[in-house]
């Protein structure tokens, strides 16, 4: 229960953190300079979190695998260098981390384009791996946030009550 | 505890390996130039005012939140895609209905 915690509220924070990195307009270049390379942390740590699977499915690839694993391997590979790419030319076109270090690439109009074409196919595999984990992401929110407040208890159905005697009277006269 | 750095450092020095692989493989010059001294942290804080465009630094909340709704729109609709492809090839029988 606590992993899954761990797993979901993570994802969770990955997924606001990605949106948000994808809008640079939102921040200004500094801050989506810094905060990205920050969720880069935080990306692996994802990868860490399901080393295990990784591991597991690399082995198996070529030999019988169930197809949706295969597929999510492959769109999970994909995003792995769909990121690399983007934090690569990310950092060649910066205009505040390397120059904080001291470094200056020259950085071209290619290098920008190719960090948002990356970027936007990037997000196109998050939405992938988004989808095809659909099922987990529903259980686990109904888990961890539906299921945690329980829905009101219909009251218990009024048990017959004793008949006092005035009430056995009644009965008896009727 | 220590596995798990370690496991960390290795993906960490697989991404950059790829990273400045791709680097050289696009820009072979690799014109990288080393200027003096670490902690030009003016860009850092140049960077906060709003009134500035955005090639000067400069952001805007709403032109953000405008694109984060849009991105999660179409998160929503790849999403309802897949989901439905899934349904339609998930290859369950059909119902048969006996007297």
């Amino acid at each position: 229960m606590k992993s899954l915690k761990t797993n979901f509220w993570l994802d969770a924070f990955i997924l606001a953190g990605f949106l948000v990195a994808l809008q640079p307009r939102m921040t200004g270049i500094s801050i989506h300079e810094w905060f990205t390379l920050a969720a880069t942390a935080t990306l692996i740590v994802h990868v860490l979190l399901h080393w295990d699977w990784v591991i597991g499915i690399t082995k198996k690839f070529f030999s019988n695998l169930f197809h949706i694993s295969r597929l999510n391997y492959l769109v999970d590979g994909l995003l792995f260098i769909g990121f690399i790419v983007v934090i690569t030319s990310g950092l060649v076109i910066s205009q505040s981390v390397l120059p904080t270090f001291g470094i200056q690439i020259a950085g071209s109009r290619s290098w920008r384009e190719i960090h948002n074409l990356s970027s936007n196919l990037t997000l196109l595999f998050v939405a992938l791996h988004f989808a095809l984990h659909w099922s987990w992401v529903k259980n686990t929110f109904n888990r961890l946030l539906i299921k945690p407040f329980p829905h009101r208890v219909p009251q218990a159905r009024a048990l017959p009550q004793p008949m006092n005697t005035a009430s056995m009277k009644d009965a008896k006269a009727l | 505890m220590l596995k798990s750095i370690m496991r960390f450092l290795l993906i960490l020095l697989i991404a950059i390996a790829l990273g400045v692989g791709f680097y050289y493989l696009v820009q072979p010059a690799g014109q990288v130039s080393f200027r003096s001294g670490i902690g030009n942290l003016v860009n850092v804080s140049r960077d906060f005012g709003g009134e500035h465009g955005f090639r000067e630094g400069g952001f805007s909340l709403t032109r953000g939140l405008f694109g984060i709704t849009g991105n999660l729109m179409l998160i929503a609709v790849v999403t309802f895609i897949v989901i439905s492809t899934r349904k339609i090839f998930s290859g369950k029988p059909a119902t048969i209905t006996t007297r």
